[in-house]
């Protein structure tokens, strides 16, 4: 529950285009403007990971149906030009099977995006300044609320839309009242409140896997340090 | 969500919707997903719906895992829904409608249509280290699944989770995805040391590849 994957039919069309777009803009930019030269080593990890992250969000912890997707690690090890990649594969494949919509997968990569990378990026500055178990945590926590907080954006963008599908008139105590008006501070607080939960508890499992990691594959996690 | 399974209903299924070739189903998705984006009353999206779970029953794909994996986006129209004031009865039907007919279809597209046909029809339009990252991550799926499943065995025979115990429930559940994190790196390396010696050069040659 750390993260949302947005839906099919609740956002315009405007909105889930530019989101393909954007990914495809970032993907081109990451990689040269599309001339890939990924070493073989790069490819490997990349189709393992996402793998990774696939199987980890099959993982559920009942009876709520939570479950991790341990994102933030894989950015850590992906770094974040294989992230953008990584993501899209993962919210494609995820798509196919209602985890996540269809028309929304460039949304969806976005928000992962984000995740990932904030994560990776917080984690290689606080690595030199935290204890491993403390600055896995904390890449996690932020990580995952930029992913929330760009959830949270693309819904905003979308609210005028979001009302527009949701409004009806309707007749209350001899009164006409239009009903169907988002409220995005209320949205906000579910949103950010229940993430919280998540937020902490893959923080938590984030770290136990950074501090094994670290013990089992020092390389993995000190290497990030030159990507 | 049964990853072996659903990729076993998409490949060995036998009906006359898994003989459909891919491309064709693929433009019908699309123009099924333009049309209920558009339908905004409740008749017609009920009627598309129906028409979503009849070909799920007339292609014989089990109907529990096609609701499972439809109703997934229950999560987020209930928080959604808890957000908007004075939303009709109507309203949130034609939204509930919707999404879950559009999921469905979706579903029944996937459960019929295998992985490498999807990403054969996808190299078309996508570059080619795309379509050899999702090749790759297709597979590893598999290579890696059979590890998953006794981490998740060794989980359980060190106590798995115990609600009472939260922070060494989650110890116990990081250190058994530690485990399995190594064994994918490990396989990770032993697929890099293939491809080198196989002279992999950001591509893979498929079936139904236009270029290779």
């Amino acid at each position: 529950m750390s993260h949302i994957h947005l839906p099919d039919g609740i956002l315009p069309a405007w909105l889930w285009v530019a989101g393909y777009v954007i990914s495809a803009l970032l993907v081109a930019i990451l990689w040269r403007k599309g001339t890939a030269t990924a070493q073989p080593r790069e490819f490997a990890n990349l189709g393992i990971f996402a793998a990774v992250m696939i199987l980890a969000m099959a993982l559920e912890i009942p009876p709520i149906g939570f479950h991790f997707n341990l994102s933030v690690i894989t950015g850590i090890i992906l770094k974040p030009r294989m992230s953008i990649i990584a993501a899209f594969i993962v919210n494609l494949m995820l798509a196919f099977v209602g985890h996540g919509g269809i028309t929304v997968v460039g949304l969806n990569t976005l928000v992962l995006t984000i995740e990932m990378v904030a994560g990776c990026c917080m984690f290689r500055f606080l690595q030199k300044r935290m204890p491993m178990y403390g600055a896995g945590f904390a890449a996690t926590v932020i990580g995952l609320a930029c992913g929330t907080a760009a959830s949270f954006g693309i819904i905003a963008a979308g609210s005028r839309w979001i009302e527009q599908i949701s409004q009806s008139t309707y007749i209350h105590l001899g009164k006409q009242f239009t009903g169907g008006h988002l409220i995005l501070g209320r949205l906000a607080v579910i949103m950010f409140s229940i993430g919280l939960i998540g937020w902490i508890l893959e923080g938590i499992l984030t770290a136990a896997i950074l501090v094994f990691l670290s013990k089992n594959m020092p390389g993995l996690i000190s290497n990030q340090e030159a990507g | 969500m049964d990853l072996y399974y659903i990729d076993y209903i998409s490949v060995y299924g036998r009906s006359w919707m898994h003989r459909v070739p891919a491309a064709i189903k693929m433009i019908a998705l699309a123009l099924i997903i333009l049309l209920l984006l558009n339908i905004q009353t409740i008749p017609l999206l009920s009627a598309m719906l129906a028409a979503v779970i009849l070909i799920a029953i007339t292609a014989h794909l089990p109907v529990k895992t096609v609701f499972v994996l439809m109703l997934y986006p229950s999560l987020f129209l209930v928080i959604l829904f808890f957000s908007i004031t004075g939303i009709t009865v109507a309203a949130v039907l034609i939204i509930i409608l919707r999404v879950f007919a559009i999921t469905g279809a979706v579903v029944v597209f996937f459960l019929t249509t295998s992985y490498p046909a999807i990403f054969s029809i996808l190299s078309r339009f996508l570059p080619g280290f795309m379509i050899a990252a999702l090749f790759f991550t297709y597979r590893s799926i598999f290579i890696i699944s059979d590890s998953l499943n006794n981490i998740r065995t060794m989980f359980h025979l060190r106590g798995g989770i115990n609600y009472r115990h939260p922070a060494a429930t989650l110890s116990r559940l990081g250190t058994a995805l530690g485990h399995f994190l190594v064994h994918s790196i490990e396989m990770s390396q032993r697929i890099s040391d293939a491809l080198k010696v196989r002279g992999f050069k950001n591509r893979i040659y498929h079936l139904g590849d236009k270029n290779g």
